[in-house]
């Protein structure tokens, strides 16, 4: 029953991601800005001749729908296209900013959902208490100051002033990184044994990763404390004190299970923000990430690169979401079950 | 000594204005093995009265007066004292098994938690212990049932199901608080004659709570009828509903539809019933009595000895008997038989 539940998502997670690809071949068909002129530069793109030969081999004298045929066939092979700007493949790019992102986005998110519902929990037990109180306004602060301007903060408090971490990049200069074996430089390190690098590139998460997870903290406390309330005053719960189960096991099994479900649903929203505060954050940070790999692509009109990263960012928040509904089914036997 | 002994009860709930009185000075006894009915429609204190039983006592309300549960008080128990005592002592069913058995936590959880929590038993010894359970409430299947959610089962089986967990750990007290409320007719009758089982094969004593006093007759020794947070009469189950002394009491009887007053309309209690927010001045039933005398409308009743073990609170007393025994005017046989 749970692996047609499973299947039932994968389809579903496929059709959205052809759904992407019209959606973002469309996007860049619409967009205004034409991109052999701003790849040619002003003087070659006053010359009609060249204009033309440069359409010709990029294949944009073509109707749309052969374009798009086109463009579908060389994405099934992996081809992205070249970045105008790098040079490079798109494809290859991606898998060099890759894993600088997905280590940023993956210790901020632990980050956020450890304090964000550890936090939540205690707001709801210790209910219109002090405490809740002043978490209600960490909570405010978290999801509504806006991130590139708590970025500048902590730069200017942590690193500036109190000098506890670096400020900018994956690792010190003059640092080599660790053997590339999944790219993660935390991880990297710890395989390979490499404990000053460890320690080097932990520093440099430490504040980026923050910074991004403190909407997330802010979201996933509100919707705990609030879900766990409403759990708290369901009748199962007076079920399980009736039976003179443990304060402790009561919380842990019988509220959080249920109020876990929404913040769950919650969480692949909020890595959705996440991953556009990425593209601050790694700018502020220089973070060598996709984040500023999109900022450079865009600033630039590079095509391919824009479209490339907006299929990826687009196939991990759909993978993200795949993940959300099967740990959903997971909770809830309701859901995996009917 | 009683196994629970509720002695001048009083629970308000402090508010801006004047507090709101929701148990006003009840006293209960039940002893070991007998099955007691708190009957009294909502908002009479009934659910509040019983669970105080457990040591639950509704948010922001304080209780005076005390609750004896074989002996030890539970409203001066520590928190520690209080959670050994549920469960093992005294256990509730509560009304909606819709909402009452966790969504999300398969029934073998929801049956053997308490068991490895009191009893200190193993995995294997709880289930076993679990199972034998489903067995005892007839629930066919009982291995099958464990993993199964309470989704899987209809209302009634799901009543069973929290019953089963209620009983694991052999309480002396269970309190059934509108058990069968929530249920299809066809399924009442099957799960109140399953309480009368159990409790026979158990020798535990029940407190049974609802406003069906049909229900009762079937079921109870003893009955306390209550009325806006105080008891209005008291007394063996068969002569309360035989020979209702209370003119709220026999209200209650003639409201209740049977074979005989077929093709006729029921009898409805007139007004609203008094709840703690505006609760009448002297007997709270008075603007509902048709009895009333100026008297009713000061003084409040007290609950007075009237023979054969029954007592009840009301100065006019209509229905005595010419003769002053205890019976009262007799019914037209509606109850009882």
């Amino acid at each position: 029953m749970f692996a047609r539940f499973v299947l039932k998502r994968v389809g579903a997670a496929v059709l959205l991601v052809f759904g992407i690809v019209v959606v973002t071949f469309a996007l860049t068909a619409l967009l205004p800005g034409d991109p052999a002129a701003a790849q040619l530069g002003d003087r070659a793109s006053g010359d009609p001749a060249i204009v033309e030969a440069y359409r010709k081999a990029h294949g944009l004298d073509q109707p749309l729908w052969t374009q798009f045929v086109l463009y579908l066939v060389h994405l099934v092979q992996g081809d992205l296209g070249t970045s105008l700007q790098s040079r490079n493949p798109v494809l290859s790019d991606l898998a060099q900013f890759g894993p600088a992102s997905f280590e940023l986005a993956v210790t901020a998110t632990a980050i956020a959902v450890i304090v964000g519902v550890g936090l939540g929990i205690l707001a709801a037990l210790r209910a219109n208490g002090p405490l809740d109180h002043t978490l209600r306004v960490v909570s405010l602060g978290g999801v509504s100051i806006p991130i590139f301007w708590l970025s500048l903060i902590a730069v200017f408090l942590f690193s500036t002033q109190l000098r506890l971490f670096p400020s900018s990049g994956r690792l010190n200069p003059g640092e080599t990184p660790p053997n590339h074996i999944t790219g993660l430089y935390v991880l990297d390190s710890v395989i390979t044994a490499n404990w000053a690098t460890l320690g080097s590139s932990v520093a440099h998460l430490i504040l980026p990763a923050l910074v991004l997870a403190a909407p997330m903290v802010g979201l996933l406390l509100r919707f705990t404390r609030s879900s766990m309330l409403e759990v708290i005053g369901n009748d199962y719960v007076r079920s399980a004190n009736a039976k003179g189960l443990p304060a402790g096991l009561v919380v842990r099994r019988h509220i959080l299970r249920g109020a876990l479900v929404p913040v769950i649903t919650v969480l692949g929203s909020a890595f959705a923000s996440l991953l556009a505060g990425t593209v601050l954050v790694e700018q502020i940070f220089a973070w060598p990430g996709i984040g500023s790999y999109a900022y450079r692509s865009a600033s630039n009109l590079d095509l391919p690169a824009i479209v490339g990263v907006t299929l990826f960012v687009a196939i991990v928040f759909i993978l993200v979401n795949f993940l959300v509904d099967i740990l959903y089914g997971l909770i809830d036997p309701r859901i995996r079950t009917s | 000594m009683s196994l629970l002994e509720i002695d001048d009860l009083t629970i308000s709930l402090a508010t801006t204005g004047a507090p709101r009185v929701l148990v006003d000075g009840v006293s209960l006894t039940v002893d070991s093995g007998q099955m007691v009915g708190l009957a009294g429609e909502s908002g009479s204190g009934k659910t509040v009265t019983a669970l105080t039983a457990l040591g639950f006592v509704p948010d922001g309300a304080t209780a005076t007066g005390a609750v004896r549960l074989d002996g030890e008080d539970v409203l001066t128990m520590s928190k520690k004292r209080l959670r050994e005592v549920r469960g093992t002592t005294v256990a509730m069913v509560f009304q909606d098994p819709m909402t009452s058995l966790h969504p999300m936590l398969s029934v073998e959880t929801q049956l053997t938690e308490q068991l490895r929590v009191h009893r200190s038993l193993s995995r294997r010894a709880a289930k076993a212990r679990a199972i034998e359970m489903l067995e005892l409430v007839r629930i066919p299947n009982p291995s099958k049932a464990l993993s199964a959610y309470p989704h899987h089962f209809s209302g009634g089986m799901r009543q069973r199901i929290a019953i089963a967990g209620a009983l694991a750990c052999e309480p002396k007290l269970l309190i059934a608080d509108e058990v069968t409320t929530a249920l299809d007719v066809t399924v009442q009758a099957g799960i109140l004659g399953l309480l009368e089982q159990l409790r026979r094969e158990l020798g535990m004593a029940v407190v049974f709570i609802t406003h069906d006093l049909g229900v009762m007759n079937v079921t109870t020794d003893e009955l306390y009828v209550m009325y806006s947070g105080r008891v209005a009469e008291r007394g063996g189950t068969r002569q309360v509903l035989a020979a209702p002394r209370h003119p709220y009491t026999r209200a209650l009887v003639d409201a209740l539809p049977d074979a005989q007053n077929l093709g006729h309309p029921l009898v409805a209690i007139p007004g609203e019933a008094a709840t703690p927010e505006r609760r009448p001045a002297g007997c709270a039933f008075h603007p509902r009595c048709a009895f009333a005398e100026d008297r009713c409308r000061t003084e409040v009743p007290e609950l007075l000895p009237i023979g054969a073990g029954r007592v009840l609170a009301c100065h006019v007393d209509p229905f005595a008997p010419a003769d002053g025994s205890a019976t009262g005017v007799l019914l037209d046989g509606r109850i009882g038989s």
